[in-house]
């Protein structure tokens, strides 16, 4: 009997320490306690933000939230809309006439004019080197609720550059944790690295918010992510893991959105690296990623093989090269670039081949395909030392101490080429961080610039991404699908194609 | 005459601690043994097999990238228990001849070192070591670094006590004496008297530094990939809890069975050599 009891009393201790192995999860999930009286939404975003500055923030919360926008918006069909900005004209693509709404007010009460939005976007200038090189303003005017842009040369693509969540306008009175701006939602508190809440504002000029609150949470968890929507505790959560799709398309509480995305996965080369100034060496590696593999199995078919920087439908996409995973290829490529091969392996005066490739962890399948090619790699005696890192932003514009890098971004958020082109190709760009200094390339996207006809730009983007594609400046590896869960509570949610807005006016729950 | 129940709970004893000793005699065999036992190239990545169920060719399935885990995980027995031994056997040598020298040498030296031991003591082992490897990055090496940064002290500090307490003693003050140099005195009559103590500690560290290894490891500070270590693969199986728990519950459970044995040894091996724990008995 007593032992009995001995083994019983076991129990309610393993059932103490599963419960507290579950606590932590609860930890992981936002605090979602939902006012019955008010409608509240919780949200799962999986890249941290440290920052709410619009002007600096990499990640636009403030945009995603509703708390700040820009001039001009742009639609899902990548077509620009009004925003603050209620109309612009230029006749010759150098001097602008924006035209800022009459009834707008920023979330402190003080009324937009022209000479606000001017403060704000010098200020963006001022806090954000790579808004002054991407907008070549010269001249800042205004008058009312006109504002005048003049840009250095005839800019054709401007309204088109101050989509950007970078460009957002707020007010002079905002600080670096609490901007003001004009969005439907106001801040009411921001946790860096861990979530933000926001409140409707009443006087938006787009009309009635219908959400009373929001709360944003930064999760890279995405099996925390996967189960706060399981669980209730969040009704929007972005990229659930790949191998839980089954479960939740099974699911009839929740609707899983997939699109494809404008976002490019792509392997960086430095070419401060001598090996990887040769072409040959970046065909090499270019061969060896198995983008088939990736897409099928690692992505669950959730992507799209990529052959260069936008989608192959893209209208400024030219006819890329082919791209196949062939180790022999590879091989042969290496042998090209001078180096020896000994029993299937390559070396370099007896040495073989040494290579750091970064890579990090707010997007899952990154580190997995950094460790495929570092087997593909090793196949020919190849070494790739994977390095992970929290913020690849920061640590590539800083350090030089890396080869190869994965990453990840929006190659084409507005329907343009020319973003990508000239912050990840031009000497002074702000994502050059593999220092590309091509002449030719940089002299095609200078035309580029200043080339007003539209379908003359797409000539010259397709002549630019043409010299990328073979050259292999870049090797690009997949697009992802944009996978959100929305609860089925949620109503008016629109899976945003740019990635710039989340939480809108419309945004509803039952 | 003993009670049944005495009897009893003495075989029970006796069988654990045999039990506890052929595991690990076997951990040790397979960190000796890893390329000869290892079914299959424990680095291998299949992509096609990710995230396989058991099977005749996968025992326990496969990980992630479809690499075999049970060749993973004997592969994670050489890097978790084979580096914590490493990292062991050095701190020991480090704190036993630093211990040694400065408690026989005394005066300057071992006032100096008396300091920098407090200094060490006062910091606690996890934390420093997961701020030293962070401030170092990730990488076998620095891991090394780190955790020995935090083990020695002990070592030291123990021999250096012993060996206060044993020069004041008859033996080697006449040993002095007789012109004995003062390398011998350590080497012959210093040496054996505190290696008894040092080897109780390091039975009984050895559970600790298995753990702080793999916690460094799973916060990303260890082993770089494809290196096969359990506190990575933990972390690594982290993702598909849901949909693959074999992921993380085999390091899992190796983790916690192989700080078991160690500590089960520790104690064995205290009640052995530990002459203050035999008196009290």
């Amino acid at each position: 009997m007593i032992r009995f009891v001995k083994k019983t009393s076991l129990l309610p201790l393993l059932a103490l320490l599963v419960l507290v192995a579950c606590s932590t999860q609860e930890k992981a999930t936002p605090n979602a306690t939902t006012p019955t009286e008010s409608k509240h939404i919780t949200l799962l975003f999986n890249v941290q933000s440290n920052t709410i500055d619009p002007h600096t923030d990499t990640n636009y919360t403030a945009v995603r939230a509703g708390i700040a926008e820009t001039l001009v918006k742009i639609d899902n069909d990548l077509k620009l809309q009004p925003a603050i900005a209620e109309s612009w004209t230029s006749e010759d693509g150098q001097h602008w006439t924006f035209k800022i709404r009459d009834d707008l007010t920023f979330h402190n009460g003080e009324s937009v004019d022209a000479a606000a939005v001017q403060d704000s976007l010098e200020h963006a200038q001022k806090q954000n080197p790579s808004v002054k090189n991407a907008l070549h303003i010269r001249e800042l005017k205004s008058d009312g609720q006109q504002l005048t842009i003049t840009t250095d040369q005839p800019f054709p693509e401007l309204p088109s550059y101050l989509v950007h969540p970078n460009t957002a306008i707020i007010a002079e009175a905002s600080t670096s944790q609490a901007p003001i701006g004009t969005g439907p939602f106001l801040l009411t508190s921001f946790s860096p690295g861990s979530e933000l809440n926001v409140a409707r504002y009443a006087h938006y000029w787009g009309g009635a918010v219908k959400l009373d609150t929001a709360t944003m949470v930064f999760n890279e968890d995405a099996n925390a992510r996967h189960l706060a929507i399981q669980a209730s505790s969040a009704h929007i959560i972005f990229r659930p893991p790949i191998e839980s799709m089954e479960q939740l398309s099974a699911d009839s509480s929740i609707t899983l959105d997939s699109l494809t995305s404008l976002r490019t996965h792509q392997l960086l080369y430095n070419m401060n690296n001598s090996d990887l100034q040769k072409e040959e060496v970046r065909r090499a590696f270019d061969a060896l990623i198995d983008r088939n593999s990736i897409t099928s199995s690692m992505m669950s078919g959730q992507a799209t093989a990529a052959a260069g920087p936008f989608l192959a439908e893209a209208p400024f996409s030219p006819a890329y090269t082919k791209k196949t995973f062939d180790p022999e290829a590879a091989r042969q490529s290496f042998q090209a670039a001078g180096y020896e091969l000994e029993n299937g392996m390559i070396s370099s005066a007896g040495k073989p081949l040494a290579f750091t490739l970064l890579t990090y962890q707010s997007r899952a399948e990154l580190p997995l395909i950094a460790q495929l090619l570092q087997a593909n790699a090793s196949e020919l005696g190849i070494q790739l030392d994977i390095r992970q890192v929290d913020n690849i932003d920061e640590y590539l514009a800083i350090n030089d101490d890396w080869d190869m890098a994965l990453y990840s971004m929006i190659t084409a958020p507005r329907g343009d080429a020319s973003y990508f082109l000239n912050a990840a190709y031009t000497p002074e760009g702000a994502l050059n961080y593999g220092g590309y200094q091509e002449p030719e390339l940089t002299s095609i996207i200078t035309k580029l610039n200043r080339t007003i006809v539209e379908e003359d730009r797409y000539a010259l983007a397709k002549e630019a991404v043409s010299y990328i594609d073979e050259h292999y400046l870049n090797s690009f590896i997949i697009h992802p699908n944009n996978v959100v869960v929305i609860s089925k509570q949620v109503k008016n949610w629109v899976t945003s194609k740019s990635e710039y807005y989340f939480l809108t006016k419309d945004l509803d729950i039952e | 005459m003993r009670s049944t129940a005495a009897l009893k709970q003495q075989s029970g004893k006796r069988r654990i601690k045999y039990t506890t000793l052929l595991l690990f005699v076997l951990v040790i065999m397979v960190i000796i043994m890893t390329p000869e036992i290892t079914p299959q190239d424990a680095n291998k990545l299949i992509i096609g097999n990710r995230l396989l169920g058991p099977s005749s060719e996968h025992l326990l399935g496969t990980d992630h990238l479809g690499r075999d885990l049970l060749s993973r995980m004997i592969a994670g027995v050489r890097t978790t228990v084979g580096t914590s031994l490493l990292i062991l056997s050095i701190s020991m040598v480090i704190g036993v001849t630093l211990g040694l020298l400065t408690g026989f040498l005394g005066g300057l030296y071992d006032r100096m070192f008396k300091r920098i031991v407090d200094a060490f003591m006062t910091l606690p082992d996890y934390i420093f070591a997961i701020v030293l490897s962070g401030l170092l990055g990730p990488g076998f090496l620095n891991l090394l670094f780190a955790v020995i940064a935090v083990k020695w002290v002990g070592y030291a500090r123990l021999v250096r006590s012993t060996v206060l307490q044993e020069k004041e003693k008859d033996y080697i003050k006449l040993a002095e004496l007789a012109g004995v140099p003062a390398l011998r005195i350590v080497k012959k009559h210093l040496l054996p008297r505190v290696m008894g103590n040092v080897f109780v500690l390091a039975a009984l560290d050895l559970g600790k530094i298995i753990l702080i290894i793999a916690s460094l490891s799973y916060l990303g500070l260890g082993p770089q990939p494809p290196t096969a270590e359990w506190g990575s693969m933990l972390n690594e199986g982290r993702v598909y809890f849901n949909t693959a728990p074999h992921l993380m519950l085999a390091p899992g459970i190796a983790i916690m069975i192989t700080v078991l044995i160690a500590n089960i040894c520790g104690d064995r091996l205290r009640d052995k050599l530990d002459v203050r724990m035999k008196k009290g008995a």
